[in-house]
């Protein structure tokens, strides 16, 4: 239990400044929750004043947000250097790293991202919607196979998103947002309009992304497989000929 | 037993190490290095302990793969994993060695090797957790013993020598029993494992530590030694980071020159660079690299 205990107490430190802070003034009380021999106390209690430490810190905190920087490097650019700081900070204070696999946790922070924007205790008009178009992303890039156009078929009775495509609604013009942020530039003043971005797996990992018109977006956004064609029309208040057009066009099964 | 199997491996030489960025290199300049070394891990998803079965558990990316076996037709591959946090004080991952067997079987690969730290451990609050950082184990004589028993079951699960890599420190634990070089020695004597020797991970050692990494290497049992690692690094407020960010430094080359006619055993000397520096370094002082590390192999042979 001992050697457990020290290894946690250590792996704290590092994750941790401010309980590095809390036994470097006071070591008793900072390491009171771990169950440490004498040698282990005294290790680290040195090792909570140790500068080296803060370079642990800086690595694992790198580490951790080289997993969001590479999977959702728009959702970085979105937040800005202080948003991304607050919100990632925040996000790790609570949860723990969990893995060092890159996808799982992108949607940690996700899920996080969305709880905390559902709450209203972090606001962003453009986080949800980039961050859902990255997540997917990252679900078409591992599809095992490519998404193409299909034939002129009969509209299937419960109508389901081709599953190696997606729809991002939006409530602003993507191709608008993806420009401005892939050229660094701040998002300030583009309008908020209703959208949708279709996504498609193209095989190798690569991922095409267009606009479609807005009634299609709608219609396939509860496209789920478990409603009937015309509760489909119904719930997204287009007409028949929207679900025709994007059955024509291959984008539901 | 053990010491003949490290004697005799295949001496392969040159090695690079892979990632995702280096895919279009890899294949435009297969020349430039004699084996590939790659991060197991990187390949598949690890659906987490408790997960029925070692395919399950391990899903494995169908494109990389192919990727993989397209390289392994024309390269050897060898496996250098990140996963197995061997000096974890809390489980040991025997599903993580099985998953290494598999490999070995599919891949052939002469050794294969991880790192001598920890990084997976249960957190307080009941989970899982890696720090993504390899964190030093006390040298400590019963945390050889907990070592050794390890390395004892990944020498029996995989039947290929198993090394270990000297870890790269920002913080020295106090007191402990014994120093680097005492404990990696005892260590490899007593399981017959192999050392993969990190030079640059001496050098940073001994830069942010103030001592001579030919201290370490003078009482290094070299004779364990079976690849070697280069790597570059930066200066971060008045520390010297294994950033693996570019070019070797000088004092790395000229440590790798002096102690390659004392490592008899070395099978391979692998250029590691994080994939995310390529763009900006860029393909020819990589290929600089790999004939610098050639040109100084060729020299001791």
């Amino acid at each position: 239990m001992s050697l457990q205990d020290f290894q946690r107490a250590l792996s704290d430190l590092v994750m941790s400044p401010g309980l590095r802070s809390r036994v470097a003034e006071a070591p008793a009380a900072g390491l009171a929750g771990y169950e440490l021999s004498d040698q282990e106390h005294r290790r680290l209690a040195a090792l909570a004043r140790d500068p080296g430490l803060r370079t642990g810190t800086v690595i694992h905190r790198a580490s951790r947000l080289s997993m969001l920087s590479n999977t959702i490097p728009r959702t970085c650019r979105v937040l800005g250097s202080r948003g991304l700081k607050e919100l990632v900070h925040a996000y790790w204070s609570e949860h723990p790293p969990q893995s060092m696999l890159y996808v799982q946790e992108a949607r940690r922070f996700a899920d996080y991202a969305f709880a905390r924007l559902a709450a209203g205790t972090f606001a962003n008009p453009f986080l949800r919607e980039v961050l859902e178009m990255e997540l997917e992303t990252l679900v078409l890039s591992r599809a095992d196979g490519a998404w193409e156009p299909g034939e002129n078929r009969e509209i299937p009775e419960r109508p389901r998103l081709h599953p190696f495509c997606r729809v991002v609604a939006f409530r602003h013009d993507p191709d608008v947002v993806i420009r401005t942020l892939d050229a660094g530039r701040p998002l300030d003043g583009v309008a908020a309009e209703e959208r949708f971005l279709l996504l498609s797996a193209a095989g190798g990992g690569r991922v095409n992304l267009r606009q479609i018109p807005v009634e299609q977006g709608r219609v396939l956004a509860v496209c789920d497989g478990r409603r009937a064609a015309n509760e489909v029309c119904a719930l997204a208040g287009v007409a028949q000929e929207v679900l025709r057009a994007v059955v024509a066009a291959g984008l539901v099964v | 037993m053990t010491t003949d199997r490290i004697a005799d491996l295949p001496k392969l030489g040159v090695g690079l190490s892979y990632q995702g960025t280096l895919q279009g290199f890899v294949l435009d300049n297969l020349a430039s290095f004699d084996f590939l070394e790659v991060i197991p891990d990187v390949f598949w998803v690890d659906q987490g302990r408790g997960t029925p079965g070692i395919a399950e558990r391990y899903r494995e990316n169908r494109d990389s793969m192919a990727y993989l076996a397209r390289v392994a037709e024309q390269r050897p591959v060898i496996c250098h994993s990140v996963g197995l946090s061997i000096g974890s004080a809390d489980y040991f991952d025997t599903a993580h060695v099985e998953q290494i067997a598999g490999w070995q079987a599919r891949f052939g690969f002469p050794w294969h090797s991880d790192h001598l730290s920890f990084n997976r451990l249960e957190h307080a609050s009941g989970h899982a957790i890696d720090v993504g950082v390899t964190m030093p184990v006390p040298y400590d004589e019963a945390v050889l013993d907990l070592l050794c028993e390890r390395v004892d079951h990944v020498q029996a699960t995989v039947p290929v020598p198993f090394l270990l890599e000297n870890n790269v420190y920002y913080f020295s634990i106090p007191e402990q029993e014994m120093g680097e070089a005492e404990f990696l020695n005892r260590l490899t004597a007593r399981t017959g494992c192999g050392l993969l020797l990190d030079l640059h991970n001496v050098y940073t050692n001994g830069r942010n530590h103030g001592f001579d990494p030919r201290e370490l290497l003078d009482r290094l049992d070299l004779t364990r030694v079976v690849e070697i690692h280069l790597g570059g690094g930066m200066e971060m407020d008045g520390t010297y980071l294994d950033a693996h960010s570019g070019p070797c430094p000088p004092e790395v080359w000229t440590l790798l020159a002096e102690i390659l006619p004392r490592t008899p055993n070395v099978c391979g000397v692998v250029f590691e660079m994080f994939g995310n520096y390529f763009p900006s370094v860029g393909p020819e002082p990589l290929r600089q690299e790999l004939r610098r590390a050639r040109e100084i192999l060729d020299r001791r042979a």
